[in-house]
């Protein structure tokens, strides 16, 4: 009962980032896009400041694995989206 | 008969292994080049088109640092 009481403190600023996301987009406070912007820099001020687990020469490392996760499913929708277009003029020919 | 062209080019394109997304940008570019049927210009636009919106920018997928 006590490890549980002393993990949770731990963890207290981590579970409070869901908290903040989803109250907010369904409260009505920002939209979900505002939401994201809110949560990486709720996620680097905790990381850098409450946890002190990033360091300054992580970061450049941090946004180039979210540029290439979020270009990997990109590429998908954008070409996706062009054989849609395809498929769809080719089947009203 | 040309829609057919198109999905049995995606389709090989996936059974060689290819990744999903350049076989799909391969097919639509290889269709439009045999066939003619618009302009081939129209692959880049729309594809620009389809990412050159904020929200698709948050979609993100859970990998390793």
């Amino acid at each position: 009962m006590k490890e549980i009481a002393v993990s949770f403190k731990e963890a207290f600023w981590a579970i409070l980032m869901p908290v903040i996301i989803l109250g907010g987009i369904y409260g009505g406070v920002f939209t979900p896009t505002e939401a994201a912007n809110i949560a990486v820099v709720y996620g680097l001020f905790v990381g850098f400041f409450i946890y002190k687990e990033l360091k300054l020469k992580d970061f450049p490392k941090i946004i180039r694995s979210a540029a290439i996760s979020s270009s990997l499913v990109l590429f998908i929708v954008a070409s996706a989206s062009a054989f849609g277009l395809l498929a769809i003029s080719l089947l009203l020919l | 008969m040309l829609a057919a062209l198109l999905f049995g080019l995606f389709a090989g394109l996936v059974l060689l292994s290819v990744p999903i997304a350049i076989s799909l940008a391969l097919a639509t570019t290889l269709t439009i080049y045999v066939t003619e049927v618009v302009h081939i210009q129209i692959v880049a636009q729309r594809m620009f088109t389809a990412i050159d919106s904020f929200p698709t920018i948050v979609v993100r997928r859970k990998r390793p640092l």
